[in-house]
């Protein structure tokens, strides 16, 4: 304990005075800060540099149009990927409980709103990003998986909203989900392997 | 019988007033993704909030007192200012997630923009928060937040494999496609959304409200170590019906609509409409607690009179934090921000600000000028002491994990 002034305002008592350092500065910062201002002009030139180069490095960083690493792509392929699952999967149980009648109807047609945000962003925020210059053909595969997972969630929705689904109905789109949603996982599984092998429609 | 019926009313209330939209959000994702393998964290935020419940709430009761008024006079105007803008910034945080959550949970039925309907959410809580009396605005929340039970009912209803789950719960069994720092970055998210620090604000300025003495201790401790931990269990019921339904279609919890969807599954249109209600309850009743927790915690550090059981005029500054504090709500979520994302960040910046909020509860709990009798026992600070230890770990990890997983979006 370097410091012996008390707290302002306050009972001189352990607690308090364990703190007075924090609050007050004390003789082993004031040496420690003088040192460093002891330093002279060449530290202060070496800090501005390095204060440059973090700057540097941190704007290279955020580049817009700067191509992805391949694991950075792999990474952000697999959410989108895994998000566009995510959704589909959201629309098949809202899908069952309309057809069962285990719903109102404005809960699964805002259940399906829902998933067409939640996947649309993130579709969005994928399709801005540039891939590694020798994976386009896997980014443009990957892309257009994700955009017909959209618009088969913007089937549900509209199938849901305006008439309405019955059973057949809703059977045929489960179906299609599911068709959709496997086709998404293989595409996952053959981008995480060897993603410069990813093919349209084979998913590896 | 009148005993009774109080101890009973405020068990129910404490069930009903639990689950708020960080639990909510944080316990269907967890359960969704990761099954039950997170049950443990939950059981021990809500030991670890039962543990600093109960001693703000002693505070209160034997001091008179509540928690940010003894804190400044303990440690200090420095360390009370720390402890006030760190717990202030959460819960305003909070504040605006609970509001967004309200909107969110009317557009399920009305299918109306939340944005549209965000301003009349901001206007009622506030009209409660000027008008309402503190026992009818906690008691009638906290019973229509019991609708939340039907979450408990789908879950029965849905007949998981109990041994299962009971299995992934003892084992930690993190599903293989998971990566470990997602998964410590849902425990962190849990752990912050079972402790969330204006519980305590509010339950012990709450109990300074509703004049609990030394003889309101044993009400005090039922409300807490029965009420609470069976809030708890709505928790894991989330958790474990989203995980029967949600978790073998890999969907990925990003909104109110799909955290309410195993219930339908379950148990029809009218557990729907039950859970809707709860889901209503439980996140208005929360907005009134942390709107009143801002209030509560800035007029204490000021020395201003507080309170809802004195009438607005004299207490005129509480009651303007209270309508800057829904003004800042409602223009906040009237910019179009995400609430669950909104929500989500709250429960992260919860688990930061812990240490901040629950150490000088400790600090004061032990000091017997205020405490005299009812100081801490060995039980209370070895507990109390734990769960320091654990919030602080929690709060050195939260934005870390938060960075490095993309908001638990994965590595």
């Amino acid at each position: 304990m370097h410091c012996s002034q008390p707290a302002l305002d306050a009972p001189s008592d352990g607690v308090v005075r364990a703190f007075d350092c924090m609050a007050l500065p004390c003789r082993g910062y004031s040496s420690l800060m003088r040192g460093a201002r002891d330093l002279g002009p060449r530290a202060a030139s070496l800090r501005a540099l390095g204060a440059v180069a973090l700057l540097a490095a941190l704007t290279a960083g955020c580049t817009t149009g700067q191509p992805a690493s391949h694991s950075a792509w792999q990474s952000s392929s697999h959410r989108a990927l895994g998000q566009a699952i995510s959704g589909l999967g959201t629309a098949r149980v809202a899908l069952q409980v309309e057809s069962a009648d285990r719903a109102p109807h404005t809960y699964t047609v805002v259940t399906a709103t829902d998933a067409i945000e939640s996947t649309d962003k993130e579709v969005s925020g994928y399709q801005v990003a540039q891939p590694p210059d020798d994976l386009h053909h896997a980014n443009k595969v990957v892309g257009q998986a994700l955009d017909d997972a959209v618009s088969l969630l913007v089937d549900v929705r509209v199938a849901l909203a305006s008439p309405g689904v019955d059973a057949a109905g809703a059977r045929a789109l489960i179906d299609r989900i599911d068709a959709e949603r496997k086709k998404l996982d293989d595409l996952d599984k053959a981008v995480q392997s060897s993603p410069e092998s990813v093919q349209s429609g084979s998913g590896g | 019988m009148k005993k009774v019926f109080e101890v009973a009313l405020g068990i129910l209330t404490a069930i009903g007033g639990f689950v708020d939209i960080g639990d909510l959000v944080f316990n269907a994702q967890v359960g969704a993704r990761f099954g039950m393998s997170l049950a443990l964290v939950t059981l021990t935020g809500v030991l670890g909030i039962c543990v600093f419940a109960e001693m703000s709430g002693r505070v209160a009761a034997c001091s008179g007192r509540a928690t940010f008024d003894l804190v400044r006079e303990r440690l200090g105007p420095r360390m009370g200012l720390l402890n006030l803008l760190a717990s202030v910034a959460v819960t305003l945080l909070t504040f605006i997630a609970e509001i967004g959550g309200v909107a969110l949970a009317i557009m399920l039925v009305t299918s109306i923009s939340e944005v549209l309907i965000v301003p009349f959410v901001g206007l009622l809580v506030w009209a409660v928060l000027w008008r309402a009396k503190f026992s009818i605005m906690e008691n009638v929340l906290g019973l229509l937040g019991l609708g939340l039970v039907a979450f408990t009912v789908a879950l029965w209803q849905l007949g998981p494999s109990w041994s299962d789950f009971a299995s992934q719960a003892a084992t930690f069994a993190k599903p293989a496609q998971e990566d470990w720092l997602t998964y410590g970055y849902f425990a962190v998210g849990l752990f912050g959304a079972a402790m969330t620090p204006y519980e305590v604000f509010f339950f012990s300025s709450g109990g300074v409200e509703e004049r609990w003495t030394a003889r309101s201790l044993g009400v005090m401790r039922a409300n807490v170590l029965i009420g609470f931990p069976l809030g708890g269990l709505l928790s894991l019921s989330i958790a474990g019906a989203t995980a029967v339904v949600l978790e073998p279609l890999s969907v990925d919890v990003s909104a109110l609509s799909q955290v309410g969807l195993p219930v339908a599954v379950a148990l029809g249109k009218i557990g729907v409409a039950i859970t809707v209600i709860g889901f209503v309850a439980a996140t208005f009743g929360a907005a009134c607690e942390t709107g009143l927790s801002a209030g509560y915690s800035i007029a204490q550090f000021f020395g201003w009179q507080w309170g809802k059981y004195v009438r607005p005029k004299a207490a005129a500054r509480f009651h303007l934090v209270l309508i800057l504090c829904t003004l800042l709500a409602v223009g906040v979520l009237m910019t179009g921000v995400d609430p669950i994302m909104v929500t989500e960040i709250s429960v992260v910046f919860s688990a930061v600000a812990l240490p901040l909020t629950y150490f000088p509860i400790l600090v004061v709990a032990n000091d017997r000028d205020y405490m005299g009798e009812h100081a801490n026992k060995r039980l209370s600070n070895a507990l109390g002491t734990v769960f320091l230890v654990l919030v602080v770990v929690a709060a050195v990890a939260a934005i870390p994990l938060m960075v490095i997983t993309h908001m638990g979006a994965g590595v």
